[in-house]
């Protein structure tokens, strides 16, 4: 399975810090600054990760984000924040985990990474999809939610 | 959906996504393939042309070119000075027949590199420079030009239009004096005229330059410190990405002046007792070594007080749990026992994380240019 997350993240270095950690980690990663286009990100790419990097957003950006209910369904969410207080986004349906930002911890958001990724069923399905358009749907995606409807997630 | 393009060695691309280049880090493949440290140098008295990728160390005291010549890496230096003298056509001819490197600026000529200072030791006077701690010189009418002739001397126009040259530039002065920054205009004025040589210039930070010379070892993570002629710049680098950079401008030529004027030898003497041979781990034998222990003692103070200030109140470093590694280059780190005595200095302070090792690197002058042809090979690929 290959691991793919997006990342975004307001300042260039812990973007870069971040970016590289997960890269060495086997990741294939997707680093942005700009949060009004995470809709487009998340529709183009449709990512099983993304990790926000909550420093040096604006609450009127972290807002938006927070309306992404939709295209961030089935998909792991990890925000970096000062405290879990801090990290509370409301998606809606969306599970969220959070690491803490200082000090970046920068191997345990790694492992975190890679847990979302392996330990949830769901996104490690959504992983494993092969890429379709919107109207046509391969055999693998079938037996994969078959294998979903079998487990009893949704 | 512009993608960022987070750190130093992946500058002038406008997106870089690690799943559409197909393209492992950079780290990774300096790590193996192109670890420029296990290289050795072979300095070479007039630069050839080999073509490929070029590393350039724009420092105050010299420029240095560091380029790929097979299994060695082909090094060249000239002297980042000039003496200027009037022009007349008896003068010209003279200074061409005697193979001496100048050109005609402003009704006068300037003779430059490594024969300014043979020239201005013939009159008995001192060499002038383009550059002052690090940046280029405001005080100089024709710093640039002469700054682009001393290049001139080193990078021929590319074989491949396009080829890849990495400079390095200094980091932002810690208690810059100024009222304004002199990075950018400094970093343009370079690359503006490498571009016209038919390169694409990648600007490196010269303490990153030093990490990505000797660290490919340690993952890139760890500190690097160039110690040159005009100031000293500081490096944290996590897997390469530069964390926190800074400079401080005091460097070689300081301690130059500072014994220069306490012990009354002109400063071009002291550099040359200072290169011939000075041992930091010894007695001193006279007055001049006392003072030049004395000096080196101050700087090294300096670099290690401003690391534990710097370090301790920024908020950028992530959390390191490995001791990291300290390597310094540049010309200035060259003395015997610079080593013990940085790293004795090193356990007076407290820094946020721990220090695994202190070393100076193979060719302190040459670090920084082996650093910028190493970014300068990766982004090529």
């Amino acid at each position: 399975m290959s691991l793919s997350a997006v990342i975004f993240s307001a300042d260039d270095i812990r973007g870069a810090l971040l970016r590289k950690t997960l890269e060495k980690n086997g990741f294939e990663v997707s680093l942005y600054k700009n949060i009004h286009a995470a809709g487009d990100i998340l529709k183009a790419k449709s990512p099983p990760l993304v990790i926000i990097d909550k420093e040096g957003y604006f609450p009127g950006e972290l807002e938006y984000f927070s309306s992404l209910s939709g295209p961030l369904a089935g998909t792991s969410v990890l925000v970096v924040a000062n405290s879990a207080q801090d990290a509370s986004i409301s998606l809606k349906g969306v599970p969220v985990e959070w690491c803490l930002s200082n000090p970046l911890d920068l191997p345990f958001i790694a492992s975190k990474a890679k847990e979302l990724l392996t330990v949830k069923p769901e996104s490690n399905l959504k992983a494993l999809l092969p890429a379709t358009d919107e109207s046509g749907s391969s055999e693998d995606e079938t037996l994969a939610k078959d294998l979903m409807g079998f487990l009893g997630l949704k | 959906m512009a993608e960022v393009t987070g750190s130093n060695e992946f500058q002038g691309k406008e997106e870089s996504d690690s799943s559409q280049e197909n393209k492992p880090p950079f780290a990774e493949q300096t790590g193996t393939s192109l670890n420029i440290s296990q290289k050795s140098v072979e300095v070479q008295e007039k630069p050839e042309v080999f073509g490929g990728p070029i590393g350039l160390d724009v420092g105050t005291s010299n420029i240095v070119m560091a380029q790929n010549k097979g299994a060695k890496i082909g090094i060249a230096t000239q002297l980042n000075a000039f003496f200027a003298i009037p022009q007349s056509k008896f003068t010209g001819q003279i200074l061409s027949q005697n193979d001496i490197v100048f050109f005609e600026h402003n009704k006068q000529y300037y003779i430059i590199g490594d024969s300014a200072e043979n020239f201005a030791n013939m009159f008995n006077a001192n060499t002038r420079r383009p550059m002052e701690k690090g940046f280029l010189t405001l005080r100089e009418d024709s710093g640039v030009a002469i700054i682009q002739a001393i290049i001139k001397t080193l990078v021929q126009r590319p074989k491949k239009l396009g080829e890849i040259i990495c400079f390095t530039v200094p980091g932002e002065p810690l208690h810059e004096d100024h009222k304004f920054s002199s990075l950018d205009g400094h970093e343009s004025v370079i690359r503006m005229y490498l571009e016209s040589l038919g390169y694409t210039p990648i600007a490196i930070n010269e303490g990153l330059a030093v990490v990505m010379a000797e660290l490919g070892d340690e993952n890139f993570t760890g500190i690097g410190i160039s110690i040159g002629g005009g100031m000293c710049n500081i490096c944290l680098s996590y897997m390469s990405v530069p964390v926190i950079m800074y400079s401080i401008q005091k460097g070689g030529d300081d301690i130059d002046e500072s014994v220069s004027g306490e012990v009354e030898l002109s400063a071009t003497k002291i550099k040359g007792i200072k290169e011939g041979g000075l041992d930091l781990s010894a007695l001193p034998k006279n007055n001049v070594e006392l003072a030049l222990q004395i000096c080196y003692t101050d700087l090294i103070n300096h670099v290690v007080r401003s690391m534990e200030s710097v370090f301790s109140s920024s908020n950028k470093i992530p959390k390191i749990s490995q001791p990291v590694p300290i390597v310094i280059g540049g010309g200035a780190a060259s003395p015997k026992g610079f080593r013990e005595k940085f790293e004795n200095t090193l356990r007076s302070v407290r820094l946020p994380f721990e220090i695994s090792s202190v070393r100076v690197s193979k060719d302190p002058l040459y670090t920084t240019a082996k650093g910028a042809l190493a970014m300068a090979i990766s982004e090529s690929k």
